[in-house]
């Protein structure tokens, strides 16, 4: 079993036993990433640049037929199920999705462990993705990449 | 035969490289990431493209991008942050070079002519101030921290960084002119602010002249060139090298390696090999070659400083984003210290939406207007003195398929003690203060899920191997990275103290297996940026 196989599993075992129904949990990957992201990135027009660096980024992270992307999207869709029955990920509220992370977040870890790695580094990787760009380092008034600044003030004396 | 095959060019087995091939030794250096042979060209300061985890010129993964990177088994939340490639994680490190605690150890003493030696080599200098170091160390001055004044820690104190990062000569940290920033008009650190996307400045500097001091400018090119700087003899790096045996019969020893792009194997023998591969991998080989394990102790003991983030939001003015990453420190004997550290705003946006508190991460309008300029940020990370607990370990993971290169390694994290969380909760109300103290109008602390930034201690001292890292069951075979320390050295960054370590057991390998004198103390070391060295890259790389 590799490991995209045992998140798999993982996902399918400790959400169907601890989150209960995961008939719905494999609603469209792209929507259920975009509503992540969206949770992530105020700005509309950067977000909208992210997901398909999000999608990228686990997929190449954990190649295989089943991709990354998609059993993220998964256990996000089996939380939300758990938040309000009969919605996913993308139709939860701000509250309610943030709801959703921590019941993944409240997850042990013994149990649990693969999902609690892939869902704590979902946010931060989001995030890394959209600021890292050149519209997210212009909304962080970043000078951008450059070789060298003015800003060299000597030498500290106590 | 070889005369020894170190296993990594991260930060510590190129410095046993380095000496032993200034003694005339044949070393072989192995590495299982890529050679970077043109870093101006190869690499870049867009934080995707550095530092994407999974297809960032600084990953975990081989050279060959289009591979996937390599995997580990992480049963918790929590991110591994190390490079693979020549240089290690010495190509995103801040280039932070303190030394340890005094009493994290015995015989810190007699460690400090190791010290000195590498701190003369890399060269590690005084850290040059721009704004935000300004701001910390006048704050660290309101709550009450004095200035310590010298290399070892002596009191609770705030200082600017000993970092392994030249400082700015000419033009360098005067402008922000890219024409004004090319060597020798520029030379050092051009307060670029891009330390985590590697260093590859001044622009046309030699390679051993470039600002930040990793292995791969450092120790490399001179172990590469050592029958030019010196008498001694080249030594021979293979890239793309992932090592994945280890051999051990009677006085024979010898390593299996696997070409990550050929895939063809091929092995060596030697007469001491050097496992380097880094806290996570070397315990993975030891365990993957079947070598002696009798205490059961090997990958136990993982300590990782516990990291965490606090960042205050400013007014004016803080240029988080400029110079050094982190050039200015307070450390608090018996807790750990405290660091600035100003980065890009992806890195920033990644640490402000990291927390193993539910809840906590900063997200949407919130993180948006946090973030919504960089440069009035003042950013410090929580570096906590934690404990050695044996449920903290590496092993072989039994849940997940071997990759090309055998079992992988299982990383996990099973407890801290009430003394490492009260130690980091203590360090973390210093930031605080600090921040508060230096007029923050808005402060947030992260409470992060482990970042294994600073891993250690997974082949710790005493345990796997002895004082001089050699292993207590093997010998012949020597450990020379993070994984051999004791423990998490006070709190520390470790990256010097492995160095000193890594000399002094190059140091007891020439003497105990090639009849050699020990150099230390009775030498003058050769800076990698001297003249000699200068030309011997240049002539000979």
């Amino acid at each position: 079993m590799n490991r995209r196989e045992l998140l798999r599993r993982g996902a399918a075992l400790v959400l169907a036993t601890r989150l209960g129904r995961l008939d719905e949990a494999f609603a469209s990957t792209r929507g259920t990433l975009d509503a992540l992201v969206e949770f992530v990135v105020a700005d509309r027009k950067l977000a909208a640049a992210t997901t398909p660096r999000l999608v990228r980024t686990l997929d190449r992270f954990l190649p295989g037929p089943q991709p990354l992307s998609a059993t993220a999207a998964s256990i996000l869709d089996g939380a939300a199920s758990q938040v309000k029955p009969g919605r996913t990920f993308a139709q939860l509220s701000r509250a309610q999705r943030a709801q959703a992370f921590a019941k993944i977040e409240s997850l042990p870890e013994d149990a649990a462990g693969s999902i609690r790695f892939l869902v704590g580094n979902l946010q931060q990787l989001t995030a890394f993705l959209a600021y890292s760009t050149t519209r997210g380092w212009r909304l962080a008034r970043y000078a951008g990449a450059q070789h060298g600044h003015n800003d060299f003030k000597g030498y500290w004396r106590a | 035969m070889r005369d020894v095959i170190v296993v990594g060019a991260g930060g510590g087995g190129p410095v046993v490289a380095k000496e032993l091939a200034a003694r005339g030794l044949d070393v072989l250096l192995l590495e299982a990431g890529p050679a970077w042979n043109d870093p101006e060209r190869e690499w870049s300061h867009n934080e995707n493209t550095a530092n994407n985890p999974a297809t960032g010129i600084f990953r975990f993964g081989p050279g060959d991008r289009t591979q996937a990177p390599w995997a580990r088994d992480l049963p918790q939340n929590c991110f591994v942050w190390q490079t693979a490639g020549v240089g290690g994680s010495t190509l995103h490190y801040f280039g932070n070079s303190p030394r340890a605690m005094p009493d994290a150890f015995p015989g810190y003493d007699e460690l400090i002519p190791y010290y000195e030696w590498v701190e003369h080599t890399l060269p590690v200098q005084t850290a040059a101030m721009g704004t935000k170091e300004e701001l910390f160390l006048h704050a660290a001055t309101r709550i009450g921290l004095p200035t310590q004044t010298s290399k070892d820690i002596s009191r609770a104190a705030c200082r600017p960084q000993q970092n392994a990062i030249l400082q700015p000569q000419g033009t360098a940290g005067k402008t922000n002119k890219a024409k004004q920033l090319v060597y020798p008009r520029a030379r050092g650190c051009t307060f670029c602010g891009h330390c985590p996307q590697g260093c590859f400045l001044p622009l046309k500097a030699p390679l051993n002249l470039k600002a930040k001091r990793s292995t791969h400018v450092s120790y490399v090119p001179m172990a590469l060139t050592a029958d030019r700087w010196t008498h001694g003899r080249a030594a021979t790096l293979v890239p793309d090298a992932f090592a994945v045996k280890v051999g051990a019969a009677g006085d024979s020893r010898s390593v299996t390696w696997r070409n990550t792009r050929s895939g063809s194997l091929t092995t060596e023998d030697a007469k001491v090999v050097v496992l380097a591969a880094g806290p996570v991998e070397t315990p993975r080989l030891w365990l993957n070659s079947g070598l002696p394990n009798p205490n059961d102790q090997v990958g136990r003991g993982l300590t990782d400083h516990y990291l965490d983030f606090v960042v205050g939001r400013f007014t004016h003015f803080t240029g988080s984003g400029r110079g050094a990453t982190s050039a200015a420190r307070a450390d608090f004997p018996g807790y750990g210290c405290i660091e600035q550290a100003g980065v890009a705003p992806g890195l920033q946006a990644q640490g402000l939406s990291d927390s193993n508190v539910p809840g906590n991460r900063l997200a949407g309008a919130r993180l948006e207007r946090f973030l919504a300029d960089v440069d009035r940020l003042i950013a410090i990370a929580v570096i906590t003195d934690d404990d050695v607990l044996p449920q903290n370990r590496v092993s072989l993971s039994d849940a997940m398929t071997p990759d090309a290169h055998g079992p992988i390694a299982r990383v996990e994290l099973r407890g801290r003690t009430p003394a490492t969380l009260a130690r980091r909760d203590y360090l973390a109300s210093r930031a605080i203060a600090l921040l508060k103290a230096a007029g923050a109008r808005e402060i947030v602390r992260m409470n992060w899920a482990p970042v294994l930034l600073h891993i250690h201690s997974t082949m710790r001292m005493g345990a796997v191997v002895g004082s001089d890292w050699e292993s207590l069951a093997v010998e012949r075979v020597f450990v020379a990275d993070n994984s051999a320390l004791p423990n998490a050295l006070g709190g520390p960054n470790p990256t010097l103290t492995t160095q000193a370590f890594a000399t002094r057991t190059a140091e007891r390998i020439f003497v105990r297996y090639f009849g050699g004198d020990p150099w230390v103390g009775r030498e003058s070391p050769v800076s990698s940026v001297d003249d000699s060295v200068t030309h011997a890259v240049v002539t000979g790389l």
